[in-house]
């Protein structure tokens, strides 16, 4: 399994890499740690936080939270740990890239206005590492996340977002349907697409990046510039940010998008738009990972809010309300126990080949980001 | 008689005292304003300037002096580009609106069209309406595909092709015609109402027809006005940053506000570059205010106030009515019917479908606004800054004014000058100089720093409003004042700032709608405790979906609209005079 | 026949009665004002003439043709009439030369034409060299004569003024009036003039028509008007004549009436036949100037021995108030050799010159 393989400075055997990574949460838990499977009880006994954190935290009374996830789920999601610990928290939302140099700015100031932070670039974070703007704080839940998917006293993963394709059933014809059910990326580069396609900037934010990544960067040999130069071909809408594209899709505006995560996808589904999404082999994703800010106004509130977040509680609350990979092994989302919602489509298959072991390829990390400017000359954007 | 003789005892010993006052005034009050201006307005330009010539932020420990971001910025082919196509098309905006504006003016100002106060309410409520909001309503309905009309067109006529395109350059200029017409509107339409009514009557009766006269003698005589509403749309359209950004962003039309945007929000942010645009967009602007000032300080000397008794002859439209009252209402339907269609449209559905017929109608979504917590705060921050910063505009403005144009300090040219400069000054550039201007102070990250932004950024207006009520007051009444024994201050009170009432309160009412309105600024410098209204729009939009966007949006036009209300039949204030 | 005939003029806004029942006519060639006090009417007739207002009931013929009828208003620009206003409405983004000219152009009428047409125009109010200045850079009194060579160039059936003098400073007015009078008989442009300010109608009309309220009170030359008012306001508005409620005592032949004002008896004529009466009430008006001191043995009707109360002097004059038994007469005396105050003097009132009107 790749997960235990992504540590940063480790490179993972390929041969091993490429399996099945979600299927059957509880078989993968275990062969994951090589634990035998905790029950909640003795997980509460080991990963609860100390009384003493609980207290200074509540102390504190607030918190502010960066994060880059959709607004209202963000806030729901909070609003779990607000219930639970009576400390009300403060969400402001940006984009990965703007939001983290205001940050930075912020704390070279000494504007300490910034509790606990989430983004989608660990590079960004190992950097202002190196700066000394990150605490050093390892909570006692994070021992249940993934190996690969925290650093431990840095950064820790909230949760692993898988990125495939998604269709509007209404704007396709039957045929285009079963095309696009058979989750290949080469049905992306189809010209049949031109026009009726759109996808987003990979210097909106990291998840973006961390896709293109996978296309122009990682797998390079697999797709690289032939690949992206087809797609561009579609003369493609391309967005700043998903929300809009989404949302454009769901009208019916687009025919077909990329960078689709099943926590918006899913969002959509709900609401009944007429949206599916497969995630073909190998599906890229990326981490939403959680640090805590060095000078942090609110440090207790910080901490805590950090244990409850990498807790199989914390884990869950999110799955309620997005259904994505959580970081930690012993977290599924319960729907798909049930087959409800998508799960019970003939359509959806959960990603099968996650593409995460990137995180400390020269390429990805490099502060220039080169692929950027690659994909833009691609698309014709200066 | 005895407050006369009370006045002369008292000012005998002081009277040596008085020329040593008059110095004192003379050089403290200058100062102290240009201080304030300074901070306020010079410096959050002048670091603009210097974030041009740096490497990265200011306070990015590798940051170096560069010319990098400037040569790119003025020497190469893309932005040299863009700026051609924002100034092309900013041009083309106002020249539409200034057309369309015009003839509403004319309409609803000369000629028999019924109900002229609804008419004239029904013409400036596109003010309510934040522009980001209408835009983002426009593409709900016209978007090529998807969009409401298009769809609608095709189910009822069988239309092929989308019959309008918001997506396209075309789209994006009409769109920011619609909303800059009140504009338009507003300075034509006070023109046409100052001017002499015998002007015209001369032409009819040198045989002159209807035609004949609004071409040859009413549009010639109020082309100041024209002209300097030609200009400030030009400026504002300049800096408009909302719109092409929610129509599609550098694709449909490239335009230097968005492009600005990008460098701060897209990988590689380089605020150098976001800086360098800046200055080219300052630049651009200043020009623009140039004419603007040059023009509406010719348009006060023109205008003839004659307030005789007579009633205005008004061209008879017969036929023409139906055609005329068809027109305004068209405007009105684009305007604001449609996209406010649109926008419950979208709120009462679950999700953005683009058959009516189709859609899922739900309460949802008002339900998660309603219990969200960060809209709850943002309604309160938004009515405490709209209340706030008009104020403390107003009030500094007013301060200004009196003392450039009453007080007649030293320095009062370039006191008046660099309380104009503002204008020059785009929201989102702007916006970013206030933030590296207050980083480090406490003001940072609260509802202050959004007060100050918008009181510097609007204190130009309201300072030309106020200026020309101050202008209007014959001095003579001011000097009965003191003449009957009144202190300076007193009289400046009790009979100054009485009568240009009227006046401030228009241009608070001005400032009240920008301040809920405002976008570009309060993105760059919203924080945890601080936002606002048309932040979490812009937000819901990017970042959340658009039905909360749009309930963003109507709770933005409530809020406008109550205040208004509030302030129409409560303070008796109009922002025209026909309403 | 009449070059501007009014019958019946009704112009009302809502409830408000802006004129009413308003009958005139105007001959070729013949300057009338219309003369009262701000408010009577005056300007919104002259507006209706033009065409700048509706009436709502009457008829208004221009040179024959019919211009304002029930349901029929020929607009401003087709009845071939001009005007000049108050505020001059000297168009500011014009040359003098294109204002006079835009009347012309408007005809189409050709470029040489219009040249030799401004040029006459331009001469005739002595604006000859201005030609190339812009409105705004004139003064009032030149601004008033571009209005006029603006007004005169189209040659208008009739030329209507709306109180063109009044916002000029007083000399510069007094020397207007000349010139406009002058250049009226000149032109022999039928003329309808709109002012407060009697002594201007006075000067420049053929006739006066004395409105008030929205009625006319008394048409007629100028002369009728001030000897023979037909009504207290009448006297009042025109010349300021003293003005005393009395009682007629006997009537004698040919109008000549005595009436008695308190204790003493005054004889004088009746200002219309028709007003004549046998007894009653009567107004006795006298002019100030008509009062004549004379020798204090001098005998004969109408002579009162007077007490000096104050002396004004107006330079050729000196206005003095007088006690008269019970009452106070105003009177101009030769500024030579004035009476002092406290004084008692004799003074003569021809009977031609004591008016009595039995209008209330």
């Amino acid at each position: 399994m790749d997960f235990q393989r992504t540590r940063a400075g480790q490179s993972a055997p390929q041969g091993l890499s490429r399996r099945s990574v979600l299927k059957g949460a509880a078989a993968m838990g275990l062969a994951a740690s090589g634990l035998p499977l905790l029950s909640s009880v003795a997980r509460a006994a080991t990963e609860e936080p100390s009384a003493d954190l609980v207290n200074a935290a509540k102390a504190e009374g607030t918190l502010t939270f960066y994060h880059t996830t959709a607004i209202d789920l963000t806030a729901n999601w909070t609003a779990n740990f607000t219930k639970k610990y009576g400390i009300p928290t403060q969400n402001v939302r940006g984009p990965s890239y703007p939001l983290w140099e205001r940050w930075l700015t912020e704390e070279r100031v000494g504007q300490h206005v910034a509790d606990a932070i989430q983004i989608t670039d660990t590079v960004l974070i190992e950097a202002a590492h190196a700066e000394g703007l990150i605490a050093d704080y390892t909570p006692a839940s994070g021992a249940g996340i993934r190996p690969g998917m925290k650093k431990e006293g840095v950064w820790y993963t909230a949760f692993v977002n898988a990125m495939g394709y998604a269709w509007n059933s209404q704007r396709v014809s039957p045929e285009e349907d079963k095309l696009l059910r058979s989750a290949k990326w080469d049905v992306l580069t189809d010209p049949r697409w031109s026009g009726r396609f759109a996808t987003s900037t990979p210097a909106s934010g990291g998840s973006s990046y961390s896709y293109v990544y996978m296309f122009l960067g990682g797998k390079r040999s697999m797709f690289g510039p032939d690949f992206v130069t087809k797609q561009a071909a579609l003369n493609a809408q391309i967005y700043e940010s998903k929300s809009p594209m989404y949302d454009r899709l769901a009208a019916g505006e687009f025919a077909l998008v990329d960078q689709a995560s099943q926590s918006d996808m899913g969002g959509l589904y709900l609401k009944g738009a007429p949206i599916r999404w497969v995630f073909p082999d190998p599906t890229p994703a990326n981490l939403t990972v959680q640090t805590i800010s060095a000078k942090a106004t609110h440090p207790n509130a910080a901490r805590l809010f950090q244990e409850w977040a990498m807790s199989h509680e914390g884990q869950a609350a999110w799955f309620a309300l997005a259904g994505v990979a959580s970081a930690r092994e012993d977290t599924v989302d319960p729907r798909k126990v049930a087959k409800s919602d998508w799960y019970k489509e003939d359509w959806y298959k959960d990603p099968a080949d996650l593409y995460i072991d990137y995180l400390s390829d020269p390429g990805y990390v490099d502060p220039a980001k080169p692929i950027i400017g690659e994909w833009n000359q691609i698309f014709g954007r200066s | 008689m005895s407050t006369i003789v009370q006045a002369a005892a008292q000012s005998g010993p002081r009277t040596g005292f008085a020329p040593l006052r008059r110095r004192r005034r003379g050089f403290v009050l200058p100062i102290v304003l240009g201080l304030i201006l300074t901070i306020l307005v010079l410096v959050p330009i002048l670091l603009m300037f210097i974030g041009a010539v740096r490497s990265g932020t200011f306070v990015d420990p590798h940051s170096t002096f560069s010319l990098r971001s400037l040569q790119a910025v003025y020497t190469t082919w893309p932005y040299l580009r863009t700026l051609g196509i924002t100034v092309g098309a900013s041009l083309l905006v106002s020249l539409l609106a200034c057309v369309v504006g015009i003839a509403l003016a004319w309409l609803i100002a000369r000629t028999d069209i019924p109900a002229k106060g609804l008419m004239e309410n029904s013409v400036i409520a596109p003010l309510y309406l934040s522009p980001f909001v209408g835009a983002l309503a426009w593409l709900i309905l016209a978007s090529p595909r998807a969009g409401l009309l298009n769809v609608l067109a095709h189910q009822f006529f069988g239309a092929t092709g989308p019959i309008i395109n918001v997506t396209t350059s075309t789209g994006v200029i009409l769109i920011m015609v619609l909303y800059n017409v009140p504009y338009a509107y507003m300075t034509v339409s006070a023109a046409l109402r100052g001017m002499d009514p015998s002007m015209e009557e001369a032409s009819y009766l040198s045989g002159a027809g209807v035609v004949r006269t609004a071409l040859k003698i009413t549009f010639p005589v109020v082309r100041p006005a024209i002209v300097s509403a030609f200009f400030f749309v030009f400026v504002l359209t300049c800096g408009t940053f909302s719109i092409p950004a929610a129509l599609g962003g550098t694709q449909a039309l490239p335009f230097m506000a968005v492009d600005i945007y990008h460098a701060t929000a897209t990988y590689p942010i380089d605020y150098s570059r976001a800086a360098s645009i800046g200055t080219m967009l300052f630049w651009i602007s200043l020009i623009g205010v140039a004419f603007y000032r040059f023009a509406s300080q010719v348009a006060t000397r023109f205008v003839t106030v004659t307030a005789r008794g007579y009633r205005m002859r008004f061209v008879k439209l017969r036929g023409l009515r139906v055609v005329s009252v068809g027109l305004i209402a068209a405007y009105v339907v684009l305007a604001i019917i449609l996209p406010y269609l649109a926008l419950f449209y979208v709120a009462f559905t679950s999700f953005t479908s683009s058959s009516i017929a189709a859609a899922s109608w739900t309460l949802d979504n008002f339900k998660a606004v309603a219990g969200s917590v960060a809209v709850s705060q943002s309604i309160v921050n938004t009515l405490i800054i709209a209340v706030i910063a008009p104020t403390l505009c107003i009030m500094f403005a007013v301060w200004i004014a009196y003392a450039i144009r009453r007080l007649k300090v030293r320095g009062g040219g370039i006191l008046d000058y660099i309380t104009m400069f503002p204008i020059a000054v785009p929201g989102i550039v702007f916006g970013t100089g206030i933030f590296w201007t207050y980083l480090m102070t406490p003001a940072y990250g609260t509802i202050w720093i959004l007060i100050i932004a918008f009181v510097a950024s609007y204190v130009p207006f309201a300072y030309r409003m106020i200026d020309t009520s101050l202008i209007q007051i014959d001095k003579s009444l001011e000097e009965a004042s003191a003449l009957c024994g009144a202190s300076h201050w007193r009289t400046a009170w009790q009979v100054t700032f009485r009568l240009i009432r009227p006046g401030v309160l228009s241009a608070w009412i001005l400032i009240f709608i920008f301040s809920v309105r405002e976008i570009s600024a309060a993105i760059l410098l919203s924080s945890a405790s601080n936002k606002v209204l048309s932040v979490m729009s812009w937000d819901y939009l990017e970042f959340g979906n658009v039905q909360n966007a749009a309930i963003i949006g109507l709770l933005q036009t409530a809020i406008l609209v109550l205040g208004i209300l509030a302030g129409r039949y409560v303070l008796r204030i109009k922002l025209s005079q026909n309403g | 026949m009449a070059q501007l005939s009014v019958e019946n003029l009704e112009v009302s806004y809502g409830a408000m009665v802006a004129v009413k029942d308003l009958s005139f006519d105007v001959e070729e060639g013949e300057f009338v004002s219309l003369l009262g006090p701000s408010g009577c009417g005056k300007t919104t007739t002259l507006r209706c003439i033009a065409g700048l207002e509706a009436s709502s009931a009457g008829r208004i013929s221009i040179g024959g043709d019919l211009v304002a009828e029930d349901g029929l208003e020929v607009p401003p620009e087709k009845r071939d009439i001009n005007m000049v206003f108050q505020s001059y409405a000297v168009w500011p983004h014009m040359s003098v030369f294109e204002n006079v000219a835009y009347g012309l152009r408007t005809r189409r009428e050709p470029s040489e034409t219009i040249q030799v047409k401004v040029g006459e125009a331009l001469q005739t109010v002595g604006l000859e060299g201005y030609a190339h200045r812009f409105g705004t850079e004139l003064s009032g009194g030149q601004q008033q004569r571009v209005a006029l060579a603006r007004a005169i160039v189209t040659s208008p059936r009739l030329l209507l003024f709306d109180e063109p003098l009044s916002n000029l400073d007083a000399g510069l007015r007094e020397r207007m009036r000349f010139e406009l009078v002058e250049l009226q008989r000149r032109l022999g442009k039928t003329s309808l003039y709109v002012t407060h300010d009697q002594s201007e109608a006075m000067l420049m009309s053929d006739r006066i028509l004395l409105m008030k309220a929205g009625q006319l009170v008394q048409m007629g030359s100028p002369r009728d008007l001030y000897d023979r008012p037909a009504s207290r306001f009448a006297a009042e508005f025109i010349g300021n004549a003293n003005i005393f409620d009395g009682e007629i005592a006997s009537v004698a032949g040919n109008a000549a009436v005595l009436a008695r004002i308190g204790g003493i008896s005054i004889e004088g004529r009746f200002s219309w036949p028709e007003q004549a009466r046998n007894s009653g009430e009567v107004l006795v008006c006298i002019r100030a100037e008509s009062v004549v001191r004379v020798a204090s043995e001098a005998t004969g009707v109408n002579l009162f021995d007077v007490e000096v109360r104050t002396v004004s002097f107006l330079g050729a004059t000196v206005n003095c108030l007088l006690q008269l038994d019970g009452v106070t007469l105003r009177a101009d005396l030769p500024a030579r050799h004035p009476p002092a105050p406290g004084e008692t003097i004799r003074i003569r009132i021809d009977p031609e010159a004591v008016t009595m009107i039995t209008e209330p």
